[in-house]
């Protein structure tokens, strides 16, 4: 009972970002469409989408930071278990990366839709088939890129779209509980210890170059084998938001209400 | 049925804010929880409801556990002095999911309320002075319809006449329908009349836990001259003694003893529920 | 009626109970009369239900009052009688023995004693109000 109903309250919470961020996307559109008549024959008027769902992750990411703390107090407040909040997100998530899927593709199919009658101004595939269905082709410097759609690839795109989501969302929610659960010292630590660790690792693969030798293809092969194709790609994002989600459960269970 | 709250201990840091507390709560009374700042009441209340875990001890509502348990906590509702709720939300919004939460929650007795309160609906909850956040704090608690209400200093900021339409409202709401009750305040003089059972938090532990009247009985003051009243003294349980020149008033736990030679010239006055708790929650 | 005086030395619920009764005797209630409900008590004078209801608790045990099932509490018949038999035979403890303290307390002698009563009850308006 009390799940439902914080499901329905953390999609109403994040429901009028989710409104902004697509409304200022048509709202570009629009404005190119209005611009369109009055542009030169050298104008630059263009919307060109290669991948819109890689500026949704990290839209859903700065989604997922702001997604605990408010709807948490509310619970607590009307009676909610830690418990019940933490099914409810899992549901909220998957609802949100659901509708943000769907919303990319429906965009990039706009988008599509517009280069059939403004060819030079509207350009766009989906993240999808730029990551799985396209050829590059090197000649100099220059690269050309030729992309294979069909039309199962709408669909795969919200697949793709989806997992990668869910995955991105499932981090950045770990990351805010993380934050919400340190006290002060802690945040300090975590958040400024981060960027010196990475720039000690580096620094240190740098002095030790036999090591970075071997660490890159290592990194290669890992890479191939969860994400080189489609169903290793949702396999590999679906078992990073379990993990995520588990250590999320882990601090939450015992999150103390502060306001 | 009830909330019996069994040996619980909590510490923050170096300050042991409850020890070893031991409290039942039964169903369709209305206690006042008295403690001085800093004693322990917030806390408990907050541990009541899951806010914060226990160091040890055992809660549990009507026969289960109430922590981690959605059917019990929904029999509950805590208004702490600081609001759950998101800053930028609606009076009117904060009523819409109360009643989305509680199924018994009464949205038209919120609305008539904010009416006789005078509260504006359409206004964000953190805009509101203390006076009205109070109000809208004892509205909700009114409203929600669950057998135990938890209320944290519900008078926090209330002119005279708001407090006496919070206590009429409260009663009719009662004398309707019985439901357990707890006020947590400062403000003893006025829910003096308004409780039935008492509970003294001292320092962390329950120091008195019973029923007003019966608490009332057990105190008195007697003045007089400062020979007269030591005499009389003697033996006693004094909480306390206050002088004036040569007039001295002592306050004694236990029940007058006026056929005594000593209180031949001696006045004797009931102690009312402020002044004893100030007296037994001095150090 | 009456404020409750939470400085009393007497507990509320007696106060209550008194009230009522200075109403039956004067005949605001009169008796076959309903009493009024433990919600109207409770809210008029913001006291605790459980304490307006030992008040009148307090009529019943003495025969004054009655309860209906179903409809509440009613004045008992011959209400009034017994009501001023029982505060006749509590005037001395309640009001001659203050006034003998406190004349004692004075130096009154209890000739000087009677004399006052005597003047006091002979000029005193109908109602018992003071004239001076």
């Amino acid at each position: 009972m009390n799940i439902r109903h914080s499901f329905r309250y953390q999609l109403r919470d994040q429901a009028p970002a989710i409104g902004v961020f697509y409304g200022v996307l048509v709202g570009m559109i629009i404005l190119n469409l209005i611009f369109l008549p009055f542009a030169g024959p050298n104008a630059n008027l263009t919307i060109t989408s290669g991948g819109i769902t890689a500026p949704t992750a990290f839209f859903a990411f700065i989604l997922s930071l702001c997604a605990f703390k408010d709807s948490f107090l509310m619970g607590m407040q009307h009676g909610v278990s830690r418990r019940s909040h933490f099914a409810a997100r899992i549901g909220a998530m998957g609802a949100v990366c659901a509708i943000l899927a769907v919303a990319d593709e429906v965009y990039t199919l706009l988008i599509a839709l517009l280069s059939v009658f403004f060819p030079k101004s509207f350009f766009a595939h989906s993240l999808y088939e730029m990551c799985y269905c396209s050829d590059m082709i090197q000649s100099g410097r220059d690269f050309t890129y030729t992309v294979n759609t069909t039309g199962i690839t709408v669909l795969l795109s919200i697949v793709f779209s989806f997992f990668l989501l869910l995955a991105v969302c499932a981090f950045g929610y770990l990351i805010t509980v993380l934050n919400y659960r340190l006290n002060k010292t802690g945040k300090i630590i975590l958040w400024c210890g981060w960027p010196g660790l990475f720039i000690a690792g580096s620094a240190f693969l740098e002095a030790n170059p036999q090591l970075a030798n071997s660490l890159v293809p290592a990194l290669i092969a890992l890479a191939r084998l969860t994400l080189s194709t489609l169903p290793r790609l949702c396999v590999t994002c679906l078992m990073l938001t379990a993990v995520f989600s588990g250590l999320t459960w882990l601090l939450m269970r015992r999150a103390y209400v502060k306001k | 049925m009830s909330i019996e709250i069994r040996n619980i201990s909590k510490r923050f840091g170096e300050v042991q804010a409850l020890k070893d507390v031991s409290i039942t709560l039964e169903e369709n009374k209305i206690y006042g929880l008295l403690g001085r700042n800093g004693a322990g009441k917030s806390t408990l209340l907050n541990l009541l409801t899951g806010r914060i875990f226990a160091d040890s001890g055992t809660i549990t509502l009507d026969g289960e556990p109430a922590l981690e348990n959605d059917r019990a906590q929904g029999k509950l509702f805590l208004m702490s002095e600081s609001t759950l709720h998101p800053d930028s939300m609606k009076v009117r919004s904060a009523f819409r999911w109360a009643g989305a939460f509680y199924p018994g929650f009464d949205l038209d007795y919120a609305m008539a309320l904010a009416g006789d309160f005078g509260l504006s609906t359409g206004a964000k909850i953190s805009g509101l002075s203390t006076g009205y956040h109070s109000i809208f704090k004892l509205i909700l608690a009114l409203s929600v319809n669950v057998p135990y209400v938890l209320l944290d200093e519900p008078i926090l900021g209330l002119d005279a006449n708001h407090r006496e339409l919070f206590y009429k409202r409260l009663l009719e709401k009662y004398a309707e329908k019985p439901f357990t009750v707890v006020l947590s305040t400062h403000l003893i003089e006025e829910v003096a009349s308004l409780v039935e059972d008492v509970i003294i938090i001292k320092e962390g532990r329950v120091l008195r836990q019973e029923s007003r009247d019966s608490l009332l009985s057990q105190g008195y003051m007697v003045s007089g001259g400062a020979a007269a009243v030591g005499a009389y003294l003697q033996g006693k349980e004094v909480l306390g003694v206050d002088s004036l020149g040569g007039l001295r008033t002592a306050y004694i736990l236990g029940k007058p003893d006026k056929t005594a030679q000593s209180a031949q010239d001696l006045e004797f006055a009931p102690m009312d529920l402020q002044k004893l708790f100030i007296q037994l929650t001095n150090q | 009626m009456l404020k409750v005086d939470m400085n009393s030395e007497k507990p509320i619920f007696m106060q209550i109970a008194e009230a009522l009764e200075d109403a039956i005797l004067s005949g605001a209630l009169p008796e076959g009369g309903q009493l009024p409900s433990i919600t109207e008590l409770s809210v008029q004078y913001t006291i605790n239900p459980a304490t307006a209801l030992k008040g009148i608790n307090r009529l019943v045990d003495q025969g004054a009052a009655f309860k209906k099932r179903g409809v509440g509490m009613f004045v008992a018949e011959g209400a009034r009688a017994q009501l001023r038999r029982q505060r006749q035979g509590e005037f001395s403890r309640r009001y001659v023995a203050a006034i003998v303290a406190e004349a004692r307390r004075l130096g009154l002698s209890k000739e000087e004693l009677m004399e006052l009563v005597a003047l006091e009850f002979d000029s005193a308006g109908k109602d018992g109000t003071h004239v001076d």
